[in-house]
């Protein structure tokens, strides 16, 4: 028995790789923030928030050829926040609890002169969490 | 087990004058530094952008923008450093895929051009979506901080913070943009994308056998599925990883083939079986293929057979079979080793849409070498090469065999990263209901296939090319086409390839336009090239090998880039004649034998820009050929010969048209002619002395010939080294000088002297006798 890693970067049904056995786990990153537009004359605009990190070792229900469902959250454009990402092996929506897998907030954004703040921990769910970078300004 | 790289690299700073938006790169976990003010109008730079979390740490804030910087860009994690800040007038240059962001611009206190900052660099590629066994870096980087802006350009917005080429991104946030003295909004840089990994444990590979006769191969169906040679069933299907059997005691089964399915090996070896893909799909082999020769493959949709290698070799093993209505691609861009995959048997595709695709490795040591030196064809109407590292084991008897007989043939070759050992060998077969088009991408300096070419060509034309029209991209070594029988249907033949060894011409004949360009590129030894009455295109000799003519040589007299053109290496017409409508030496060197050498053009629709003859450097050897110049070309065009100061035999016009001919440099000739019956000129350059031994030239009642310098005031000087005099009749003479001065040059009574004329005598030559007497004094 070997250990792989899937790594998905496209939202929608993904189907199990054939070789799968058992879950170690899913981890998540949160998309990053744009950055702030500038305010003009004398006024940088603020760095956007990073995305945060959430890991589930608890996922249950996977199986080789099975289907689980993604979101990658999108790269916020300037002055745009982050999209979360998640991992559901149970239902094609944001997942609720570890078993079902993980979710990680995107960024926030920031304004002129003030800095986007990071993915919370709060609003992601795994059984390992982490926020964000806040953005410079 | 998922590795996570989280090692935090500094920034780095390069202070410099004036004050334009730093940025550094940063690994998951850190933010760039924001773009600097610009000190001199007090402009505030943009933010940094956020460093996403991972796995071990919160993401670190990106930075606030400093102050009379305009700052080279820092390590990104696993790239080097951003783009340097900019100085005085120069505009920062931008970090590039894989580094931090780039460095704002600087400021310049007075003049133009201002500078700007630049935008962030892109990260580094860091995933591979799908499944990998490798280890994952989560390398990420910093977007760019915005630049300040100066007094009279915008302000740079802030670097992106993803790698936009591969469309796989990580969510670290985008540089704020810089602020702007006059007025303006600039967007801050855009995020990056979020992302997912699954580690997951793999199942044990197994070895499985087919069992209970006909049936489905699914992804769910067990029945036939059994750990042991005719065992039970029971077993889940074959994944990825396990070897699959169908041998004799599997029942001589009709399997109904699943669209999606796949396994490490699957040999068939002992069986009688079909494989039935009723509703096509794809079929997936990591390792090995062997099926018997009492193996069915049965389509009745198209099938993609992938054969993927993970290991350092792989088989396939055919039997001959034909993989009707399959494309076949052989892959090793999933392994992380090189690999040899040796191939007994053809493999043959009916499939006439995409064929055979051997793709190689992403680099030398995932190089992929296909061996067919057991004598395999690998056999399609199109056979693609893509540009990966890929080797093909020749031996004395495997080929490739372009089987247009079934298909269109629209092969790409990218030679750039392809080798090969062996005999290379190709066998077109060509159609008159297809195509046959193959385009080759970069250039090889060996010597490429041997290509043999026959059947017959029809409207979809038979094309070898580089990536273009009309572009060199293929070097070949021998190169015969005289199997094409026949040209139908308004086709052509149109090659254009690096020759290394012989040509074979055919005697199909057709009526377009024959382009075309070969280049004799051998550095030594001997080339030929057998026409048999096939019209070339262009002929270049761009090597060091001397190329020989076996049978007499004719280049398009229609197209008006047809020449022969020798730059190096020797050209020996080796006594045959020569049909071009042009000849240009400028290097190498060329015999010309005893042939005649006709420089023909034909083409009054379309402009000749070429010389007609034209020797600007090389070695000429002129032996006993004597050369005709025939142009019948558009109003304007010239029939121009640039003897490069030899001593020629004759040189003839051949006058069908009202198009002048023109000697631009000092030649001798032993006769000098005109031939046919038009209003023309023959221009000589005042800058050259002409000698002739025997004059030739002269007009008729009604159609003069216009002998004349070119230059008015300026008589170009001819000089006649015969033993008797010039006699003429019929010219128009002007801006000439002749020498002897005396009773030599004899223009006949009926040409007429339109000055600017020295020596001419304007009366028929007197009669022997006479001239004996006068000659005395």
């Amino acid at each position: 028995m070997a250990t792989k890693t899937w790594v998905i970067s496209t939202s929608g049904a993904a189907t199990i790789p054939s070789d799968f056995s058992s879950v170690v786990s899913v981890e998540c990153i949160g998309a990053g923030a744009g950055g702030a537009k500038n305010g003009g004359a004398t006024a940088g605009g603020g760095g956007g928030g990073g995305g945060a990190y959430a890991k589930s070792v608890s996922v249950t229900g996977m199986t080789a050829y099975g289907t689980v469902y993604t979101n990658i959250g999108a790269g916020g454009a300037s002055a745009t926040a982050g999209g979360n990402t998640w991992f559901n092996a149970a239902s094609n929506a944001t997942p609720t609890v570890t078993s079902q897998g993980a979710l990680a907030q995107g960024g926030q954004v920031g304004g002129v002169n003030i800095a986007g703040a990071g993915g919370t921990t709060a609003a992601s769910i795994g059984d390992t969490k982490f926020a964000g970078g806040n953005g410079g300004a | 087990m998922i590795f996570l790289r989280n090692k935090i690299l500094g920034y780095t700073y390069q202070a410099t004058s004036g004050g334009g938006g730093g940025s550094a790169g940063s690994s998951v976990g850190a933010g760039a530094t924001g773009g600097a003010g610009n000190t001199s109008t007090n402009v505030s730079g943009g933010g940094g952008g956020a460093g996403a979390a991972n796995a071990t740490t919160v993401g670190s804030a990106g930075a606030s923008p400093s102050t009379n910087a305009g700052g080279a860009g820092g390590n990104g994690g696993g790239g080097t450093g951003g783009g340097a800040g900019a100085t005085s007038s120069l505009s920062a240059v931008a970090g590039t895929a894989g580094t931090g962001g780039g460095g704002g611009g600087g400021y310049y206190n007075g003049g133009n051009p201002r500078s700007q900052a630049a935008a962030g660099g892109s990260g580094a590629t860091i995933w591979t979506a799908g499944v990998t066994t490798g280890t994952i870096l989560t390398v990420g980087f910093g977007g760019g901080g915005g630049g300040g802006g100066v007094s009279n350009s915008a302000a740079t917005t802030g670097g992106a913070s993803y790698a936009s080429g591969n469309g796989l991104y990580t969510g670290s946030g985008g540089g704020g943009a810089g602020g702007y003295p006059a007025s303006g909004i600039q967007n801050g840089g855009h995020g990056g994308d979020g992302i997912i990994v699954v580690t997951y444990n793999t199942l044990a590979p197994r070895t499985l056998y087919w069992v209970g006769g006909s049936g489905t191969w699914d992804t769910s169906t067990t029945t036939h599925w059994s750990l042991s040679s005719g065992g039970g069933g029971g077993q889940n299907p074959p994944n990825i990883g396990d070897t699959v059997i169908i041998n004799g005691s599997s029942g001589s089964p009709t399997i109904t083939m699943a669209t999606s399915l796949l396994c490490a090996s699957l040999n068939t070896t002992g069986a009688t079986c079909t494989l039935n893909f009723s509703s096509g799909g794809t079929f997936n082999i990591n390792a090995s293929l062997i099926l018997s020769a009492t193996t069915t493959w049965t389509t009745s949709s198209a099938v993609t057979l992938n054969i993927k290698p993970l290991a350092t070799t792989s088989s396939i093993t055919t039997n001959n079979i034909a993989f009707n209505n399959t494309a076949i691609n052989v892959d090793n861009t999933s392994n992380t080793n090189a690999c040899t995959t040796t191939v007994t048997g053809n493999i043959v595709s009916t499939n006439t849409a995409t064929g055979i695709t051997l793709t190689g490795g992403t680099a030398v040591g995932t190089k992929l070498t296909i061996d067919i030196s057991s004598g395999s064809q690998i056999k399609a109407p199109s056979i693609n090469i893509p540009n990966k590292y890929l080797g093909i084991t020749f031996g004395t008897t495997g080929s490739l065999y372009f089987n247009g007989a079934i298909g269109n043939i629209a092969s790409t070759i990218d030679n750039t990263n392809l080798s090969y050992t062996g005999t290379p060998t190709a066998t077109v077969v060509c159609s008159s209901s297809y195509s046959q088009l193959f385009s080759f991408i970069g250039s090889q300096t060996v010597a490429g296939f041997n290509y043999t070419v026959s059947g017959t060509v029809g409207v979809g034309n038979f094309i070898m090319q580089g990536t273009g029209s009309f572009s060199n991209g293929q070097s070949v070594n021998n190169l015969d086409i005289s199997g094409i029988t026949a040209v139908t249907g308004g086709g052509t033949i149109n090659i254009f390839v690096f020759v290394y060894g012989n040509f074979v011409g055919t005697n199909a004949s057709y009526s377009a336009i024959k382009y075309g360009s070969l280049v004799f590129s051998a550095p030594s030894g001997t080339q030929t090239i057998t026409s048999n009455g096939f019209t070339f295109g262009q002929i270049n000799l761009g090597g060091g090998s001397t190329v020989q003519l076996i049978d007499d040589l004719t280049c398009d007299t229609t197209w008006f880039n047809s020449v022969i053109n020798v730059n190096s290496g020797t050209f020996n017409a080796n006594n045959k004649n020569v049909t071009t409508p042009s000849f240009i030496m400028s290097g190498g060197s060329t015999t010309m034998g005893s042939g005649t050498w006709y420089l023909h053009y034909n083409n009054p629709s379309h402009s000749f820009s070429n010389s007609s003859f034209s020797i600007s450097g090389g070695t000429l050897t002129i032996n006993t050929a004597n050369i005709i110049i025939e142009l019948n070309g558009a109003s304007g065009d010239y029939g121009q010969f640039y003897g490069g100061g030899y001593t020629y035999n004759t040189l003839t016009f051949n006058a069908i048209s009202n198009i002048n001919y023109y000697i631009g440099d000092t030649n001798t000739f032993s006769a000098l002619k005109s031939s046919g019956f038009a209003n023309y000129a023959i221009y000589f350059a005042a800058t050259a002395t002409i000698t002739i031994g025997t004059w030739g030239i002269t007009g008729s009642a009604g159609n003069f010939v216009t002998v004349t310098g070119d230059t008015p005031g300026t008589p170009s000087p001819l000089v006649y080294s015969g033993t008797k005099v010039v006699s003429a009749d019929y010219l128009t003479i002007a801006h000439t000088t002749v020498t002897p001065a005396t009773l030599t040059w004899y223009a006949g009574a009926n040409s007429l002297n339109s000055g600017d004329n020295f020596g001419w005598i304007f009366t028929a030559p007197p009669s022997p006798g006479n001239l004996n007497f006068l000659q005395l004094f």
